[in-house]
């Protein structure tokens, strides 16, 4: 393959900015999902010992 | 969500989408490698953040066989993650660049991508064993001496450039002959800085949720028993 400097096509750029931002926010949606599996266990635990108590 | 959390994030995501509309509009157009250069305003603040990453995981290794607290040990899973992740976009823009400015996706005789790759490799082997280990004291000491010996690679990569000149150019910034303009160096510098902040944001939620992850794992083996 020959380089491609002689043309000013931003393909690659536009490219290596979309997966950027796309991985970061994908990131981001996995933390929030982490987030609210935490959430739905604490709210288990907690339907559990008040069962216990009862 | 803490009110000065929300601030701190939207800083964050406002700080990168001004740095990348300033790397892709305003910046100039470099006259040897043309619109291609401008992916050097991600790559480069990525690969620090990298490094910087990995030597977060070195130090709380280290910290972690030291002191044997469950921080450490968090703080180490969470630098890997977010290691893993900028090594990994480093590792597609640098081939995104390489093709239309070397003529090539990859080179197996470059150092300095084959030691990306490699430090790459070591640690995506650390978060396999952080996740197939499963919660125990066994697998974070196996993990730490994994951070701490796949930091070796760290130094071999930086200095690759310097030992093994192939097709990788040597940094710019450093030298006092070859330094960009400054048209080119300030989006750079505010790249760099909106890379950082964002992702010591993301790193902080993420370490946020690993405490609270590790607490109710801890409870949930006090209340299931």
């Amino acid at each position: 393959m020959e380089p491609d400097v002689t043309t000013f096509n931003p393909i690659y750029v536009y490219i290596v900015y979309g997966i950027s931002i796309l991985t970061m926010f994908a990131y981001l949606f996995y933390i929030s999902k982490l987030q609210s599996s935490i959430k739905i266990d604490i709210e288990l635990i907690k339907k559990e010992v008040l069962e216990t108590k009862q | 969500m803490s009110r000065a959390n929300l601030l701190f994030g939207f800083t964050s995501l406002f700080m990168l989408l001004l740095s990348s509309y300033l790397s892709l509009v305003s910046s100039p157009i470099e006259k040897t490698q043309g619109i291609h250069q401008k992916i050097f305003y991600l790559h480069v603040p990525l690969a620090f953040l990298a490094y910087l990453a990995i030597t977060l995981v070195f130090i709380s290794s280290i910290m972690y066989l030291w002191k044997r607290t469950a921080h450490w040990d968090q703080v180490a899973r969470v630098s890997a993650e977010i290691g893993i992740i900028t090594t990994t976009l480093v590792l597609i823009s640098g081939s995104l660049w390489g093709r239309p400015v070397w003529g090539a996706w990859w080179s197996w005789s470059d150092a300095r991508l084959v030691t990306t790759l490699v430090m790459w490799l070591i640690y995506m082997a650390y978060l396999m064993l952080r996740s197939l280990g499963g919660f125990s004291e066994q697998t974070a000491k196996l993990g730490s001496i994994i951070g701490i010996l796949g930091f070796i690679n760290v130094p071999i990569t930086y200095f690759s450039v310097y030992l093994w000149t192939f097709l990788h150019p040597l940094p710019t910034l450093q030298s006092s002959d070859d330094r960009p303009e400054n048209s080119i160096l300030i989006p750079f510098l505010l790249s760099l800085f909106s890379y950082i902040l964002f992702f010591l944001y993301i790193g902080y939620l993420r370490l946020q949720i690993e405490r609270a992850s590790d607490t109710l794992k801890n409870l949930k083996q006090r209340v299931y028993s």
